[in-house]
């Protein structure tokens, strides 16, 4: 009971902590998704093309 | 070629839930440390990040050495991959540490030799991915990066040992702590357990997101082939 009226309240920085992880692991996951469908795109065109 | 493998697809299952369930022990499962608060629940992901991070810079030295050796393209695209993923996730952990350090050493940042080695790792890193995009001969570009990947790493023993070896404040939770060191703490038994299930989830984690990125960079190599052709 008395150590919890003494733990520090971080909870702030705990939370921005994991923001970082979701924003970093989303947004990469993202740019590979987006990356992909580009480059399938391209690479449809240029055998479109080659034929 | 576009259709996924069903052994990626197990993979991304396997790694979204081992992910998600690590989160789970960090949030439900670890107690909050008395000394520190809730902010000491980043540690674990803080750990793991630099783990994957450190990861990946070895299997770029190792597909830098295969490269030299066999020449096949796939060793160049693996350790292009690797280094790619792991630049995101040392960033992370870079970051994860600031934010952990602000409240626990009352500072953002501070030039002490964990902080300042692995600042020069993930520049080290950075630079590796801006330099290979200034070279357009694919032959060069791949042996540019394989000496590069390999010589690179030389800096990643050197950040893990250097809170092992140097007068410092970062803790070492495993292991003999400096005198010096702040914020350390003693893992119980649901700590060590969360701490080594996150590691080992990023761990899978990583290889599923090496695979897909080994084959986004085989077909980035397909399309600069058709070019050739066309």
């Amino acid at each position: 009971m008395l150590s919890k009226l003494f733990v520090p309240d971080t909870v702030n920085y705990m939370i921005a902590g994991y923001l970082v992880v979701v924003v970093m692991i989303i947004g990469y996951i993202s740019n590979l998704i987006l990356r992909w469908r580009k480059v399938t795109q391209r690479v449809e065109v240029l055998r479109k093309e080659q034929k | 070629m576009t259709k996924k493998p069903l052994m990626l697809l197990i993979l991304d299952g396997l790694s979204g839930i081992m992910v998600l369930v690590a989160a789970g022990l960090v949030f439900f499962y670890a107690p909050v440390e008395v000394m520190m608060g809730m902010v000491q629940k980043v540690f674990y992901f803080h750990v793991a990040t630099a783990w994957v991070g450190m990861l990946g810079f070895m299997v770029a030295a190792i597909a830098g050495i295969l490269y030299l050796r066999k020449g096949t393209q796939l060793w160049d695209i693996t350790g292009y991959a690797a280094v790619e993923i792991s630049v995101i996730f040392f960033l992370t952990a870079i970051i994860l540490g600031s934010i952990w350090a602000r409240p626990i050493w009352n500072t953002w940042w501070t030039w002490e030799p964990r902080l300042t080695t692995a600042a020069i790792v993930e520049l080290i890193y950075a630079a590796y991915l801006l330099l290979r995009k200034g070279v357009d001969d694919p032959e060069r570009r791949a042996r540019f990066s394989a000496i590069y990947a390999i010589f690179g790493f030389f800096s990643v023993p050197i950040t893990f040992i250097s809170i092992r070896l140097l007068r410092t404040i970062h803790p070492i939770v495993i292991g003999n702590a400096e005198a010096a060191a702040s914020g350390g703490f003693n893992m119980d038994s649901p700590m060590k357990l969360t701490f080594f299930f996150s590691l080992a989830a990023f761990s899978v984690f990583f290889a599923d997101l090496l695979w897909h990125r080994v084959r986004l960079g085989k077909l980035q190599g397909e399309v600069e082939q058709l070019r050739i052709d066309s």
